[in-house]
């Protein structure tokens, strides 16, 4: 699965403290996700949307790779 | 979504406190004598003659040293182990996850070893040694995978 979360947070100027602070987890988190080592529970992704107020799909893609 | 209970953060530092003096202590005694005045009458509901060396009643005299300070550490590691973190989420619960995994296979690993190399009454020491390796390897890797996520950051 690929995002790109990283671009979201740049339309938003936001750090990834910002973005961490509003979706309650770590910084850590965020970054492990932008580096494509963490995949999000659908909590956490459906939160990501909210933040920035679009569908999930616009910020996650499935890869041909998820299929096997 | 609700997780299996974690102790409060601040458990972690009792627990260390806890955990450090009283392994220390217990592998000391395993070379030295324990204090005398540790020995107490207690009652047991198991009465095996070989090792007590008693009476067929359930009172028997024990040194309690080992007892006592292998209970506090096993607490105070629990507490190490399974304390939450400052910000606590779902990455943090998944490597909690995978690090708890990682110590089941590391802890069975070493039993298996030891069970091929070691015999006798050496093997009580192994015994207690692995009640301790659960805790120890999942507490180790579970540190070692945070710090690593950590420093993977500091080049952003």
């Amino acid at each position: 699965m690929t995002n790109n979360l990283k671009v979201w947070r740049a339309k938003f100027s936001y750090t990834q403290q910002d973005l961490a602070d509003k979706i309650q987890v770590s910084r850590q988190t965020i970054n492990a996700m932008e580096k494509g080592k963490y995949v999000p529970s659908t909590v956490l992704a459906l939160k990501l949307a909210s933040v920035f107020e679009v569908e999930v799909m616009e910020i996650f893609n499935l890869e041909d790779s998820d299929w096997n | 979504m609700k997780s299996i209970y974690l102790f409060p953060h601040t458990f972690k530092k009792i627990g260390l406190f806890l955990f450090l003096p009283c392994f220390m202590l217990l592998i000391l005694f395993q070379f030295y004598d324990s204090p005398s005045f540790m020995e107490f009458t207690i009652w047991t509901p198991i009465t095996d003659d070989f090792l007590t060396k008693t009476n067929p009643t359930h009172w028997i005299k024990n040194n309690l040293t080992d007892e006592i300070l292998s209970i506090t550490a096993i607490i105070g590691g629990l507490f190490i182990a399974f304390s939450k973190e400052k910000q606590e989420d779902e990455l943090i619960n998944e490597v909690r996850k995978s690090s708890l995994i990682w110590a089941v296979y590391v802890n069975y690993g070493f039993y298996i070893l030891m069970t091929i190399l070691v015999y006798g009454f050496d093997f009580l020491n192994v015994l207690l040694l692995n009640v301790f390796t659960l805790l120890i390897v999942f507490i180790v890797r579970f540190e070692w995978y945070k710090n690593k996520l950590k420093s993977s950051m500091d080049d952003e």
